[in-house]
């Protein structure tokens, strides 16, 4: 279980954000907060971090959305470990090197 | 699994968070978990934030030897119960999948494990070698502790200021205008400014972003029918200029002409605070430049106050807005404004102006502008430097682990400050050198360059920072290392790093609260926390692999790792007088080896009036700012606006203010002229961009830390290029196009970012630096301010070309 706070930067053509957040308010994962101008409170429940990360991925895609901010995230034991990095390596160049969290 | 009611305690704590943030008013305090009623043992205690200068306290709520819950803490005049993005995921800062634990020595170009006792000796060999050519390098991340144990290390220890720290690369400049100005470092104010401040001026700093807790106190006292001005001088539109009552846009180094011509327009107006600049105030400039192209000394020459008025004249408010593009008719606002006997004016800043081939010019002249108005030293009128990292005032600048500095603002230069560290440190005297060392940029050139080419450094030892990824133009200061058969980088961390693929020697570090600690903030406040958790693995303190490898030295026989009396420099010894060996892992906390180091320590802190109050009472508290004086009562009492009288206890009664580390020995401080400079690389045909870096709120420093927490990548995950939309399309690029940005020294493939998180100016391109994967430090300069060395991040010449 993943439970984020979320602040949503709405876009500044007021039909795209207006539609944003209708499609927003109807999404069962998502408590819709007060509005601040451009920016939207909003609290996200997913069934697991990946799910909440792709959450996110689509929110920032939908038509009206500018940008995702993260507030909060509720963690504890149960939270899955962060994501793994590669081993330290010698002599890679910068254009060599992975995006090893991306 | 979550209970019903524990998820909807979340669900309600995230809407509010999200709200607050939104709302950019923050009002209450937000807590990821609450301390549990039923019993599960959950155990809070305080400590600051690991990450920025603020200094922001957290509650760290462990549960099972693990941190599972972070607040901010309410006890906490600095963040008063609030937290940044960052603070609130502070705790799995310690959680990343790929924590080092073990120590790593590259055999044939392999990182193998070895034990500590291998690891120690490998340490103790290469310096033993040669311990002239030997360096260590750390960072506002040491702790106070840390820092001095390693001060004392390489400075009694073998004898030699080698010794520098990443503060070289991000406060240098405040430093070095702190001294020209006031003869000695660190702000006269404190935060409370920004509660009682008319007017707040960002001078290059995106405080909303790099500093938002402290921004935030100016957005509440608005949103509480307070008026306060802000106004955001500034090369690119950031979340800062969103907020700003003004924006005013400079060119790059045009801050250096803005403050001249809000100097103009004091002495032309006759708005000066002349009974304040006569009585308090000294004018200075620098000499003529010598013959050999050296620079002037940085502590220059007098000049009159009409003297000064003639330099200044040429600042006419159409010449600035030539130099600086800034409107004139916003020259003559902000001279207005400083002219304006009641208002309370706090001007801040950061990397923008210290990150400045002009760094030192540009701290003096805007100290210079405060001090000839009349606006320091009370209440809302202050100059305030903010810092990047947690402790670069605690440690580097008053640990002193510089190369030029030692301990409590003591200089290596001056020999009477060198017998007094002597005296402390019980050694012979002439034990210390007098020869400074090399500073942070000069020392990787010598490291990275070849031995028979003069390259002087052999072995560098690496604690709690991150050079590989944080030095400018890296190709020629870092990376030529892996060429090097000879050259030894040791290097301490928490988690694998662009510095640790050029590591021959890996040690796991301890990180936060998994030991003791102290920071000291922007500030002057210092702060303490207890260990909470243990380790991962066989990670250790940092403080611990110094006294260890120190002993190592000591018994096979170096002398100078012993006082004059032959007791080793580290000797630690319990309430019954009994030795403890310290530098056995297993014995390590048989007591607070913290303790004994900080009040060792703090004897050298009076010297120079920055008096520390004794170990005990920072565990009493959330902090407490310096100078720090034993009351008749025995309560000791911080201190908080520096120089005036009735606040600060060693301002003479009558006096008012004092400047009582005057460099003129008057008890004045220096209103400095210096001219406006165009950068040493400029846009020209080839390279028609100007390039600056910089912070993310997301990420903090190099994000060796912050990258490996899933929801601060999530929102910030790779960095970018931002462009202006013209520049865009006239290149034919749109947001997450990708390109190169390349610079006579490097280049680096990014994606475009247009009216994204901010905005440049046309002409101008602006790079985070805190995507190890796309290391904008492959294309930075390395030209630096020629007093404080620092380099300048903010300011060089590139060209933008779209990948095919």
């Amino acid at each position: 279980m993943s439970v984020s706070g979320l602040v949503i930067f709405l876009s500044s053509d007021a039909q795209l954000a207006q539609h944003a957040c209708e499609r927003l308010r109807s999404d069962q994962r998502l408590i819709v907060g007060d509005r601040f101008g451009p920016r939207l409170a909003v609290a996200a429940e997913t069934e697991s971090v990946a799910a909440d990360r792709a959450l996110v991925d689509e929110l920032r895609a939908l038509p009206g959305v500018e940008h995702v901010d993260v507030a909060f995230v509720g963690f504890d034991e149960h939270s899955p470990p962060t994501e793994p990095r590669a081993a330290p390596r010698a002599g890679a160049s910068n254009k060599e090197k992975p995006d090893v969290l991306g | 699994m979550y209970s019903v009611d524990r998820r909807d305690f979340l669900k309600a704590g995230a809407l509010a968070a999200a709200t607050a943030a939104a709302s950019r008013v923050h009002g209450v305090s937000l807590p990821i978990f609450e301390p549990q009623s039923n019993g599960t043992g959950l155990r809070w205690d305080k400590a600051p934030c690991r990450f920025c200068g603020t200094g922001c306290h957290v509650m760290v709520g462990t549960e099972n030897g693990r941190v599972v819950a972070i607040q901010g803490d309410q006890k906490a005049d600095v963040n008063k119960g609030l937290l940044c993005v960052k603070g609130y995921h502070v705790g799995l800062a310690l959680y990343g999948k790929d924590r080092l634990t073990t120590p790593l020595l590259r055999k044939n170009g392999r990182l193998v494990p070895i034990s500590w006792e291998q690891a120690l000796a490998i340490v103790a060999d290469r310096i033993a070698a040669d311990p002239k050519r030997f360096s260590f390098y750390g960072s506002g991340q040491w702790t106070i502790p840390e820092g001095y144990a390693a001060n004392k290390f390489v400075k009694a220890g073998l004898g030699t200021n080698l010794i520098d720290a990443n503060p070289r690369l991000c406060m240098a400049s405040a430093v070095t205008g702190f001294m020209s100005t006031f003869g000695v470092d660190e702000p006269p104010g404190v935060y409370d400014d920004l509660d009682t401040c008319d007017v707040a001026i960002m001078w290059g700093n995106n405080m909303a972003e790099m500093h938002p807790v402290l921004f935030s106190r100016l957005v509440d006292r608005r949103a509480r029918g307070e008026k306060v001005v802000i106004i955001d001088m500034t090369t690119r539109r950031t979340r800062t200029s969103e907020l700003a009552d003004e924006v005013l846009f400079f060119k790059p180094h045009g801050d250096l002409a803005i403050a001249n011509g809000i100097a103009h327009q004091l002495v032309k107006n006759g708005t000066i605070d002349k009974a304040f600049v006569e009585k308090h105030c000294n004018f200075r400039q620098l000499a003529a430049p010598s013959a050999d192209g050296a620079p002037p000394p940085m502590l220059g020459v007098p000049m009159t106050l009409d003297e000064y008025a003639t330099a200044v004249e040429p600042y006419t408010p159409e010449k600035v807005e030539q130099l600086s593009g800034v409107p004139a008719d916003k020259i003559v606002m902000l001279g207005d404004l400083f002219g304006q006997r009641g208002l309370r004016i706090n001007s801040l800043w950061c990397m923008g102006m210290n990150q400045h081939t002009r760094g030192t010019a540009i701290n003096c002249l805007v100290h210079g502008i405060h001090l000839l108005s009349g606006h320091l030293g009370k209440p809302g009128d202050a100059a305030t430097s903010l810092t990047g990292q947690p402790s670069a005032c605690g440690t580097a600048r008053e640990v002193g682990t510089l190369c030029h500095l030692l301990p409590g603002g003591l200089s290596i230069a001056n020999a009477e400050h060198r017998a007094i560290a002597e005296e402390h440190w019980n050694l012979e005297p002439g034990r210390l050198s007098d020869k400074i060392g090399y500073h942070a940029v000069e020392l990787f050139k010598r490291f990275s360059t070849p031995t028979d080419q003069g390259g002087d450094i052999a072995t560098i030892w690496v604690q709690v920072t991150n050079p590989g990824h944080t030095l400018p133009d890296l190709n020629h200061y870092f990376l030529n290392k892996a060429k090097l058969a000879d050259k030894f980088l040791i290097v301490s961390d928490v988690y694998p790093t662009a510095t640790t693929e050029l590591a021959d020697l890996i040690l796991p570090s301890a990180m936060w609260v998994e030991k003791n600690g102290m920071y000291g903030n922007s500030e002057r406040r210092t702060q303490q926390w207890f260990k909470m958790v243990e380790p991962p693995g066989d990670a250790r303190d940092d403080a611990w692999q110094v006294i260890a490898v120190s002993r190592l030295l000591h018994d096979r026989g170096m002398k100078t790792m012993g006082d004059r009396d032959g007791r080793w420099l580290f000797h630690t010894v319990d309430a019954k007088g009994e030795e403890v060996p310290i530098w056995q892992w297993n014995h390590y906390y048989d007591l607070n080896v913290d303790e004994h180091l900080f009040n060792e320590y703090r004897a050298f802190s009076t010297h120079k009036h920055k008096n520390l109050a004794p170990y005990a009472q920072y565990v009493l508290t959330r902090g407490m700012r310096w100078p720090v004086v034993e009351q008749p009562d025995g309560a000791w009492k911080e201190t908080l606006w520096r120089f005036t009288e009735g606040s600060d206890p060693f301002v003479a009664a009558g006096k008012g203010f004092q400047f009582y580390h005057s460099v003129t020995k008057d008890d004045r401080a220096l209103i400095w002229f210096r001219p406006h400079e165009f950068p040493p690389e400029m846009p020209d045909t080839e390279y028609p961009f100007w390039l600056c870096t910089g912070r993310v709120l997301e990420h903090w420093h190099s994000g060796s830390m912050t990258r490996r927490i899933p929801q601060l990548h999530r929102a910030m995950p790779k960095a970018y290029v931002e462009m202006h939309r013209s520049d865009a399309a006239r290149l034919g690029v749109a947001s997450g196009d990708l390109v190169t940005v390349r610079s006579r020294r490097g280049e680096i493939d990014l994606p475009v970012w247009i009216d994204g998180r901010g905005s440049p100016q046309l002409g101008e391109v602006f790079v985070p630096f805190f995507d190890e994967a796309k290391l904008i430090n492959l294309v930075t300069l390395a030209e630096y301010d020629p007093y404080s060395k620092q380099p300048d991040y903010k300011k060089c010449a590139v060209t933008v070309v779209r990948k095919a």
